[in-house]
């Protein structure tokens, strides 16, 4: 054994230029694959952080049958909080949501309502964050005729902050629910959807508007971490069970996110074994190289009485010295690169206007480095690197003797 | 110590070459034997087959009672390992191992133990004037102190046959003269029987029995 790492060590020196350039090649598969991973992942948790806290939250819960068809009469009364108190759930909020035909002096377009708990709204999502301009809503009394609007509906509204805005909807009695109110603020909420068709408004006033009493279309939950939604889903299933309502994650609300990273997912697998492929080749072509130059002495070694498998096992050692040693390198090459795109983040609306609908306002992705892929990725440029020098050793191994020695 | 019957060995191509052809032989325990001819004449196809690096096409081989004729390439290995020193013209040495470590690594490969190799492989440099360049790798050795060190090899693993295909071919006269002297010394101190090629008629004059070899024939014999 000893004997074979002796071997194996010393041909990594032997020919400097080439070894050099075999380390180079683990180095860069494995920065490459690194530094891709790093930046879908980054990309991935950028859309669904901002999915989740611009508007939709870790878990809504809602009657059943309201995320697939949001009427109006789908509303219920709130359990108590109590019910609904726990650790992992760091923020709670009400909501009233309802589809509206919303007028102004000039024009009328159809937009969504949602009446909000201000303060806990914040708590939940970046709404107070995303107010470019006017004040947000308050819970008192002289805040029940203020609205927040999206900036995108101002525009097609032709509204202008402290203009009057009347809402025309459906009340839970079947009846024409109307409701006028004043626009205070603007919000950009980075999401252009939203913020083409949103405005925000009390809940009491959307609740007086619908004739909903103390009913809510939907409560939305902020959890510490993503990890924790599907156990805070289970315990609300379990502790709203017979209630006739749904606990949704936000995968399940969100669904076309979930397809997206998940497509994501495929093409990151896809491009991995791209480069493990690449790799591959390029060693096993350097290998082949350095292999042809000893056949005599890999010859003139058998004629002496060594055996094929401690050959191949001399050649296969040399080439995993190779790939730790291209490791140590393309680990140095990574954190540069990660280093260089966590300060400048990469900029995505260069290359697509409508990266802003998946990632928000902020189209600068920065690198999310996961422990899990990064030895994934070391992993597989190793073994792609030194499994490929198989073929070149077994060739080695198995030439007779007197064909190697001849071979001069 | 070797018999060798009616041996042939075809190498096969546009025109098929008979490098050996039904050729017998008795080399005896302890002998010194030179191989000579010509280029062409079967002498290294002959030491290939003796040593166990090619089969005969027919015939058979026995290399100190132990049949060898239809052993595979594992078994030759180990009885090349066990039985069989050589010495070859060139490139006789592993380029990244010293002359220690080369002389050392038969030893090795038969899982001697370190206080044994270290004995051994110290007697044997000493004995060859090779004390003092033991820690040299081959490109910092002459082809003289290079081909020493290839005995030394061949020697240490305490073969009972050495195989030397024209160990002197690339040696100046004086080299060429210390490396037989050295290895007529070792055939007779040590017993080891050995079988060499050579086209130098200086060299054939030193060494106890010549074969001649003509077309893969035997064609005369001098003791």
């Amino acid at each position: 054994m000893l004997l074979v790492l002796k071997l194996a060590w010393r041909n990594v020196h032997r020919n400097t230029r080439r070894s050099i350039l075999t380390v180079l090649i683990f180095a860069v598969g494995l920065a490459t694959l690194v530094i891709s991973n790093a930046l879908y992942d980054g990309f991935h948790e950028k859309m669904v952080i901002n999915a989740v806290r611009i508007f939709i939250g870790h878990l809504q819960v809602h009657a059943e049958g309201f995320h697939a068809n949001p009427t109006v009469d789908k509303c219920f009364v709130p359990p108590p909080e109590k019910n609904l108190d726990l650790p992992q759930v760091t923020a709670l909020a009400r909501r009233v949501r309802f589809q509206s035909l919303a007028s102004t002096a000039a024009t009328s377009q159809g937009v969504m309502v949602v009446g909000i708990e201000p303060e806990r709204e914040a708590q939940v999502t970046n709404l107070k964050r995303s107010l470019v301009s006017g004040t947000y809503l308050g819970s008192g009394a002289e805040d029940l005729q203020s609205c927040l609007v999206g900036e995108r509906l101002m525009e097609s509204l032709r509204l202008e902050p402290g203009e009057k805005l009347v809402l025309f909807g459906q009340a839970y009695d079947g009846s024409i629910a109307a409701a006028a109110c004043r626009v205070t603020g603007v919000c950009r909420t980075g999401n252009p959807e939203i913020d083409r068709s949103c405005v925000w408004m009390p809940i009491a006033s959307a609740q007086e508007m619908l004739g909903y009493g103390e009913r809510i279309s939907e409560l939305v939950f902020l959890t510490r971490r993503a990890g924790d939604v599907p156990a805070v889903q289970r315990e609300l299933k379990h502790r709203l069970a017979g209630a006739g309502l749904e606990i949704l994650s936000w995968k399940e609300v969100a669904p076309d996110i979930v397809q997206l990273v998940e497509l994501d997912i495929a093409m990151q697998t896809v491009l991995m074994i791209i480069i493990s492929i690449i790799v591959a080749l390029a060693i096993m072509n350097t290998m082949l190289m350095a292999i042809q130059e000893r056949f005599t002495e890999f010859g003139v070694m058998a004629a002496i009485g060594t055996r094929p498998g401690q050959i191949i096992a001399v050649l296969m050692t040399e080439s995993f010295f190779l790939g730790l040693l291209g490791l140590a390198a393309g680990a140095l090459v990574t954190m540069l690169g990660l280093i260089y795109l966590f300060w400048h983040g990469v900029n995505l609306s260069a290359f697509s206007a409508g990266v802003m609908k998946l990632i928000g306002m902020d189209t600068t992705v920065r690198p999310l480095v996961q422990l899990k892929q990064v030895v994934v990725s070391s992993l597989v440029v190793l073994l792609s690197g030194t499994l490929v020098s198989i073929l070149p050793a077994l060739r080695a191994a198995h030439l007779e003797p007197v064909e190697a020695i001849r071979h001069i | 110590m070797i018999i060798a019957e009616n041996i042939s060995r075809v190498y096969d191509g546009v025109f098929p070459v008979r490098a050996v052809d039904g050729l017998s032989l008795e080399v005896a325990d302890g002998e010194f034997l030179c191989l000579a001819g010509p280029s062409g004449s079967g002498k290294t196809t002959l030491l290939h087959l003796l040593g166990g690096l090619e089969r005969p096409d027919s015939g058979r081989i026995a290399i100190d009672g132990e049949e060898i004729t239809g052993y595979n390439q594992r078994q030759r290995a180990r009885l090349r390992l066990w039985k069989i020193g050589f010495i070859f013209q060139e490139l006789n040495l592993i380029p990244v191992l010293n002359a220690r470590e080369n002389v050392e690594y038969g030893l090795l490969l038969q899982g001697v133990v370190a206080s044994e190799r270290r004995r051994r492989v110290d007697e044997i440099l000493a004995e060859l004037d090779l004390a003092g360049l033991a820690e040299r790798r081959p490109r910092a050795l002459s082809r003289g102190q290079q081909q020493r060190v290839a005995v030394a090899r061949a020697m240490v693993s305490r073969p009972k046959l050495v195989i030397a295909d024209e160990p002197t071919a690339n040696l100046d006269s004086h080299n060429a003269e210390n490396l037989v002297e050295l290895m007529r010394r070792l055939n007779r101190d040590r017993g080891v029987t050995i079988v060499m090629a050579t086209h130098d008629q200086q060299i054939m004059k030193r060494v106890g029995r010549v074969v001649s070899l003509r077309d893969g024939q035997i064609t005369g014999e001098t003791k």
